[in-house]
């Protein structure tokens, strides 16, 4: 207590001081001092910036009839006890921090993504502004693949809670490791409409770069404004390579899968091709805000006999693993209308993901080497959201998800996997 | 029971500079917010900060909610009206005046008179020299304002027909540093609003058919043959609609509109 007075005592004393030293400076001269100090560190700090997201969730699933709980739900995790017709679980869906420093035509972002399972990387780049002709830059690192719309939209600005299924399994992570060179016009141009996009990637989304062919991405796309709409689209390319771990390499078709097992299949690579269209419409009204988006994707995607997913793996591809080049086809359609200018939206969205277009679903099962993985699934999701203020945002959100009709045990009719989610989210 | 007693008292200093009603935006708007905050606090006794840095500036800080009023002399964009509504925030818009935007050039420059096309040709770099309008041979330098300004959106717009600035044009920050560049270059030529016209600076007759010149005052504004006039705007969140009202309702009433006139500005009503 002594102590503390002492302390006191002593803090007054030498305020008085401060005080007493700073009377003989010109009032005006010193307010001159201050305010210089103030904006010195104002610039400095606003070059550096937080920001980042917190999506907590409840989620509730069907079990289907086989007693499979469903890979959509993306918290929490399977445990082998039998659980009755549904289950739930809570979790943090994602939670994001990122730092950016922007300096003169030079950026540098750090992101990482928190949740109760682990720490991850998700965004680590750099992009510098060609500082002559400001029309190009160069972003290496980390970072989102320039592949349609969806990809590159925000997962905390996403109405849904999550991305389209076909995103979601060719694009697994959505960032990816390379880098790509922006072209675009300065805002005040004409041309400041157009941007092109086009890069290099390892193709194995945020895991280590496994093996010497890079996949090209690229993505031009145009949108402009008027006073009460804004409208965009894009065309989007992918060209890039899986490793064949074997030599059996089955090819899609009508009659099934044509194999070729030529000894130079084996350590060679199939090709990993996809064209995409994008489209978005906005308009504000009377209504309130109506946005209408939608993306077009197909192609051809190497995978597995059990899956069409792209790999988010850097280990090297499992030696025994055949490989199977599908046909795909697949996109969605998102409809948000606000209510009014209230703080309340009605989401409508419907997906679609066929990884085998080649063959039709009674089909699945019958014809050889098809399974699971040659399934066609379409989701409707209904959503509400409710905009509480600049950071917090409500939404519930309930997914009906449909398979094709196959020939295969546990898919001979629709199984049950529908999906609710009720999410919190704080964005900062 | 006295650190309570020092605790209220310093809660009570406090409370005035929260209860402070802050304005910021559109550098043309702020002569006038200026104006009507200084008449408005003497009868409200109620404290308003008013800043500029233009009207982009003032929507950010909306949706950052660092102001409780956004001054623009331009209509929301549709951009940052999505910005709002992503935000959760509802925005009510209120005309509070006109404004006219005068051409200025130096008070040494012969010219006085420039069609809607010749000013086009200047601003978008076709028209370099001064003879070419028949002026003195001597170079054009034109002035803007910054991109995130109001009046560099709305000039585009209405006199370039939304053709781009010359990449060569010199941005400035504010409108009185137009003022004081155009008094000072000769070959200079900038826009500001009304009420910024001062002898320092030569304001230009403007003719958007080819056939009448008029010249921008407030009487020309008024009965509307000056072509170049644009509404002023506040911008405000509808759930601060309670809070922002008296000030509003002030600057809307016969007292606040007779600011409008007093600063240079079109009233409303008149």
């Amino acid at each position: 207590m002594k102590f503390k007075s002492f302390a006191l005592a002593l803090g007054l004393i030498s305020t008085t001081v401060a005080f007493a030293q700073e009377e003989n400076v010109d009032p005006i001269e010193g307010l001159n001092q201050r305010v210089t100090l103030l904006e010195d560190a104002k610039t400095v700090s606003s070059k550096l910036k937080f920001s980042g997201y917190i999506q907590a969730q409840w989620q509730t699933s069907q079990i289907d009839s086989l007693g499979n709980k469903t890979n959509d739900m993306k918290v929490g995790t399977k445990n082998n006890a039998s659980e009755p017709s549904d289950y739930n679980r809570f979790g943090i869906r994602r939670g994001r921090l990122k730092a950016t420093y922007t300096d003169s035509g030079y950026e540098g972002v750090v992101e990482l993504d928190i949740n109760e399972k682990s720490v991850k990387v998700k965004t680590a780049s750099v992009q510098v502004l060609d500082p002559w002709t400001t029309l190009f830059s160069v972003r290496g690192g980390i970072f989102v693949r320039p592949f349609g719309y969806e990809c590159e939209y925000s997962s905390s600005k996403l109405e849904s809670p999550e991305r389209s299924r076909i995103t979601q399994t060719l694009f697994p992570d959505e960032n990816d490791l390379g880098v790509s060179l922006i072209v675009r016009a300065p805002k005040t141009s004409p041309w400041y409409v157009l941007k092109l996009e086009a890069g290099l990637f390892s193709g194995n989304a945020i895991s280590q770069d496994n093996d010497s062919k890079k996949d090209f991405i690229g993505h031009i796309t145009y949108s402009d404004a008027t006073a009460s709409s804004r409208y965009g689209f894009g065309v989007s390319l992918y060209s890039g390579f899986i490793m064949q771990p074997t030599v059996n390499v089955y090819s899609g078709s009508a009659s099934g899968y044509n194999l070729s097992n030529l000894a130079s299949n084996l350590n060679g690579f199939a090709k990993r091709q996809y064209i995409g269209f994008d489209g978005q419409y906005s308009i504000s009204s009377n209504f309130g805000l109506t946005s209408l988006r939608a993306e077009y994707i197909f192609g051809k995607q190497p995978g597995s006999s059990s899956s069409s997913n792209s790999n988010n793996d850097g280990t090297a591809p499992v030696v025994t693993a055949d490989t199977y080049i599908r046909n795909i086809a697949g996109g969605y359609v998102n409809f948000v209308q606000d209510i009014a200018d209230t703080q309340h939206s009605i989401v409508v969205k419907y997906d679609w993901y066929d990884p085998n277009t080649d063959i039709k679903g009674n089909q699945i099962g019958a014809l050889s080497k098809t399974g699971k993985a040659d399934i066609a699934y379409s989701t409707i999701g209904l959503g509400y959201l409710y905009r509480m203020n600049n950071n917090v945002r409500l939404s519930a959100y309930y997914d009906m998800v449909t398979n094709e009709k196959t020939n295969v045990k546990g898919y001979y009719t629709n199984v049950n996997d529908n999906l609710l989610t009720i999410r919190m989210q704080y964005k900062f | 029971m006295k650190k309570l007693v020092l605790v209220a008292l310093m809660v009570c200093a406090l409370v005035p500079s929260f209860q402070a009603q802050k304005l910021k935006g559109s550098d043309t708007v702020l002569p006038l917010a200026q104006k009507e905050a200084e008449s408005f606090m003497k009868k409200s006794k109620t404290s308003v900060t008013v800043t500029g840095g233009g009207s982009g500036v003032g929507i950010s800080a909306l949706m950052d909610g660092t102001t409780e009023i956004a001054m623009a002399s331009r209509k929301m964009k549709f951009d940052e009206k999505v910005k709002c509504q992503e935000a959760g925030k509802s925005i009510v818009e209120k005309i509070i005046a006109y404004d006219a935007l005068a051409v200025v050039v130096n008070p040494g420059n012969s010219v006085s008179k420039l069609t809607r096309e010749q000013l086009e040709g200047i601003f978008t770099g076709k028209i370099k020299n001064w003879k070419e309008v028949g002026g003195s041979d001597l170079k054009i330098i034109p002035y803007s304002r910054e991109t995130s300004s109001g009046t560099y959106e709305f000039f585009k717009e209405h006199v370039l027909k939304n053709k781009n600035y010359v990449s060569s044009i010199l941005s400035m920050p504010a409108t009185g540093a137009i003022i004081q560049s155009v008094s000072q270059t000769k070959g200079a030529i900038g826009y500001v609003g009304l009420a910024y016209l001062n002898k320092d600076v030569k304001p230009i007759h403007v003719s958007f058919d080819g056939k009448k010149f008029v010249e921008p005052s407030l009487e020309n504004a008024m009965n509307k043959t000056y072509p170049v006039v644009r509404p002023l705007y506040f911008y405000y969140e509808k759930k601060s609609e309670a809070k922002n009202k008296a000030f509003i309702d002030f600057v809307l009433s016969a007292e606040g509109q007779k600011i409008v006139d007093q600063v240079g500005y079109v009233p409303l009503k008149k």
